[in-house]
């Protein structure tokens, strides 16, 4: 493949990546029907930079995992299309994400770690999911706490803990959002394993 | 037969290609290399094995890709380091009149290979295999039955003549008898 038509194939690529959540900085700014939803994904070892190969126009994609939900905890599967990006939750690697989500209980599918995007086809390492996202009626914001996963160098997932980072993310909400209001924690749950 | 390593098709120009390797084996200064092997079977795919490529994930290292030598499927390596490799890529150049170089990858997040001392490792015997239908090829790689381990360390074996790889092989195949 030529460089034109490679860079031609990584632009329709990029075209065709569905929207993702909307990011909100606080309450005050969601929509009728949103929650505020708080979390964070780690990732143990971290993603190194030569691990990603990624074209200059997903540059910002570098370092972050990019979050499935769904109403059903349906597992992500390989190949996984482009379309499977649609409404992710884009996490960044050193804070917690802070999106618009609708006023309703979901799952957490599961995570995708881009790895290489140029040229195509795409590869990518794929995270378990099967949280439940319990949202309560009247809920406003909720935290759910680290997601970290712990992985080895071939990308295989040895360890999945949920840590609580509540007491500080509390008190930089309400640092953040300027009154008294803070997300409720809701900790999700490590699914067994099948 | 299982689906092994679902192999990601590209039918695109790659820099790394690693074809042009001699098939003579070379004996090595560092005594911690390992001898890599295994064979992929292109008969169904849509060009023979040009060449193969392993990517080493740790430790951590400037130059990571290691290229393969060739003979009729089979890919070998003998300068491999002690560590920690992922399957990277491997193809072909299409037959005449075609110009089209085919490069198959591997996902990254798939079980590698872990190197904790010098040796002879089998990859195993692979078969290439067409899904796809007369409009579409969908290509995939499965398990194969043969070559056995003792056919492909044999047909090696003269390329590793007057190296110290000649005598292990030797061995090998003795165990193997």
């Amino acid at each position: 493949m030529s460089r034109a038509a490679a860079a031609i194939a990584v632009l329709l690529l990029a075209s065709c990546v569905p929207s993702k959540r909307r990011e909100v900085e606080a309450p005050a700014d969601l929509g009728s029907g949103e929650i505020l939803l708080l979390g964070r994904i780690k990732v143990t070892p971290p993603i190194a930079k030569d691990e990603q190969r990624l074209p200059g126009i997903a540059e910002d994609w570098r370092g972050h995992v990019m979050v499935v939900i769904g109403e059903t905890p349906v597992p992500l599967e390989r190949p996984f299309k482009v379309s499977g990006y649609k409404n992710r939750i884009e996490a960044p690697p050193d804070r917690e994400f802070s999106v618009a989500v609708p006023a309703g209980s979901f799952s957490i599918r599961g995570a995708v770690v881009p790895l290489r995007l140029d040229p195509p086809p795409t590869d990518e390492a794929l995270l378990p999911g099967g949280f439940r996202v319990d949202v309560r009626p009247g809920d406003r914001a909720i935290y759910i706490g680290t997601i970290h996963y712990h992985r080895d160098e071939f990308w295989q997932i040895t360890k999945i803990e949920v840590e609580d980072e509540y007491d500080r993310v509390r008190a930089d909400c309400l640092k953040r959002w300027g009154g008294a209001e803070v997300p409720r924690k809701a900790l999700v749950v490590v699914p067994p394993k099948k | 037969m299982a689906r092994l390593l679902p192999a990601l098709l590209a039918a695109a120009a790659l820099s790394a290609c690693g074809g042009g390797l001699p098939q003579q084996m070379e004996n090595q200064k560092d005594p911690e290399t390992s001898l890599i092997v295994g064979h992929i079977d292109m008969k169904d795919g849509p060009c023979w094995l040009h060449w193969f490529s392993m990517k080493q994930v740790m430790p951590k290292v400037e130059k990571p890709y290691f290229n393969f030598r060739i003979d009729e499927g089979t890919f070998y390596a003998e300068y491999i380091p002690l560590g920690s490799f992922q399957l990277s890529d491997f193809g072909g150049d299409g037959s005449w009149p075609s110009n089209t170089r085919y490069t198959f990858r591997f996902p990254q997040q798939l079980q590698g290979l872990r190197l904790e001392k010098p040796g002879i490792y089998y990859l195993g015997s692979f078969k290439m295999t067409d899904e796809g239908n007369f409009f579409k090829s969908k290509y995939d790689i499965e398990l194969a039955k043969t070559p056995s381990e003792r056919d492909v360390l044999e047909k090696i074996l003269p390329h590793a003549k007057g190296t110290d790889w000649e005598e292990r092989l030797r061995l090998r195949l003795e165990e193997l008898k």
